[in-house]
């Protein structure tokens, strides 16, 4: 099956060329860096949920190796824990959790998302994908869920701590639930064992 | 083994993509969905369907009925509950447990699984459907039980990346256990994609 190759230079990122008559080549696959495929595949809307763990990361890392183009739009989202929030007046007895404290975790939180998503932006720029930055709050499972329905993704990727069966029934499983319950597709990245993410992304 | 960003990115990217197929509907759209959005001519697709078409007993199909007649006098109504055309005559008879096979039952299973195997004429149909999106592709077909042929072909095959379909929960699986089982056990990253409810039952 021969396919059209053109030279580097000539397709940039971001475009989609399309519509365009194949150039049969007689030459075998030549490691060409780029090419102008006819019918390329068309942008997608990705959302990449992140957190702190190596696992989203990974995903991350895979899927703009892997799967994201700079053409695809991409959504990076964080979900964060939820505030406590109780309501208990000053006079019953009971725990409350003062404004200070409540204030002091949600900068904690702000602080998380910001680095998480920062480190995540890099990578991302790394490989000329401009991503689109979200926050989100409440349990991890419905959020993204929720997320990906609200944005309309075409695309959901996911990293996965790879529990084995008991693990998976007591810790519940993040990437499970939303493989059920997102109607659009799901990439699950699950990180290797054997793998070590090395972060040049201060270099 | 260290993973390390390089400038290389997947515009460039020559991928090996195993997409498992069989005769449901939610297969097709996996397919069509991978060819539309995900797969580029620069990519090598590998079309895997796994016949699972050995006489099944009442113990060891798919769809779960096996496992359900293995419960001793499990009445049939909860049989049929979980599969409406299993045959029964609905006044509350027993399906065979362990000490006996219920040749009913295995008739239902085996004839259906019939039906709905891929047919060479199918498998050349996908495979006319990637070439014509100039996407080199080769079909294989193995024999044996989906979950655990997927990753051992994916493992062979040293492939990059999995696309499977998952059947509504309804019908014959629970929860689509094949590709809850190639999430889990897959050596590369899985992309799951679920049909739109507009399909119905698939």
């Amino acid at each position: 099956m021969e396919r059209g190759e053109a030279d580097v230079n000539s397709r940039g990122g971001g475009e989609g060329e399309r519509g365009g008559v194949s150039s049969p080549t007689g030459t075998t696959a030549a490691p060409s860096r780029e090419e102008t495929a006819v019918n390329d595949r068309k942008p997608m809307n990705v959302v990449v949920a992140v957190d702190q763990g190596e696992e989203s990361m990974y995903a991350l890392l895979w899927a703009l190796d892997f799967v994201v183009e700079p053409k695809d739009r991409v959504h990076l989202l964080h979900v964060q824990a939820p505030s406590p929030f109780f309501a208990t007046p000053q006079q019953v007895p009971g725990y409350y959790i003062s404004a200070e404290v409540s204030e002091a975790l949600r900068r904690q939180e702000e602080e998380i998302s910001r680095g998480v998503l920062s480190k995540a932006k890099t990578m991302c720029e790394k490989k000329n994908v401009q991503p689109i930055k979200e926050v989100t709050m409440g349990d991890a499972r419905e959020c993204i869920v929720d997320a990906v329905a609200q944005l309309k993704a075409n695309l959901l990727v996911i990293g996965s701590h790879g529990y084995g069966a008991l693990k998976r029934a007591f810790l519940g499983s993040v990437s499970d639930y939303c493989v059920h319950h997102c109607k659009c597709p799901v990439l699950v990245v699950r990180l290797p064992k054997d793998r070590v993410v090395v972060d040049n992304s201060e270099g | 083994m260290v993973w390390e960003m390089d400038e290389k990115g997947a515009s460039n990217s020559k991928r090996k993509v195993l997409v498992a197929v069989d005769h449901s509907a939610g297969s097709q759209y996996a397919l069509n969905w991978a060819l539309e959005k995900l797969i580029t001519p620069r990519d090598q697709v590998i079309l895997l369907h796994v016949r699972d078409d050995e006489p099944k007993s009442s113990f060891d199909d798919e769809s779960g009925i096996g496992e359900l007649s293995a419960i001793p006098y499990l009445p049939r109504f909860i049989l049929q509950c979980w599969r409406p055309e299993f045959p029964g005559d609905g006044a509350g008879g027993f399906a065979g447990g362990p000490l006996g096979r219920n040749l009913e039952l295995e008739q239902a299973v085996s004839s259906d699984s019939e039906i709905e195997s891929l047919t060479p004429q199918d498998i050349d149909k996908m495979v006319a459907q990637c070439l014509d999106k100039q996407i080199r592709a080769e079909a294989l077909t193995v024999q044996g039980d989906p979950r655990e042929r997927i990753v051992e072909e994916a493992i062979r095959r040293d492939v990059d990346l999995l696309v499977i379909g998952s059947r509504s929960p309804m019908k014959r699986t629970l929860i689509g256990s094949v590709s809850d089982y190639c999430m889990q056990q897959s050596p590369c990253p899985v992309v799951v994609v679920k049909p739109p409810v507009q399909l119905g039952q698939v």
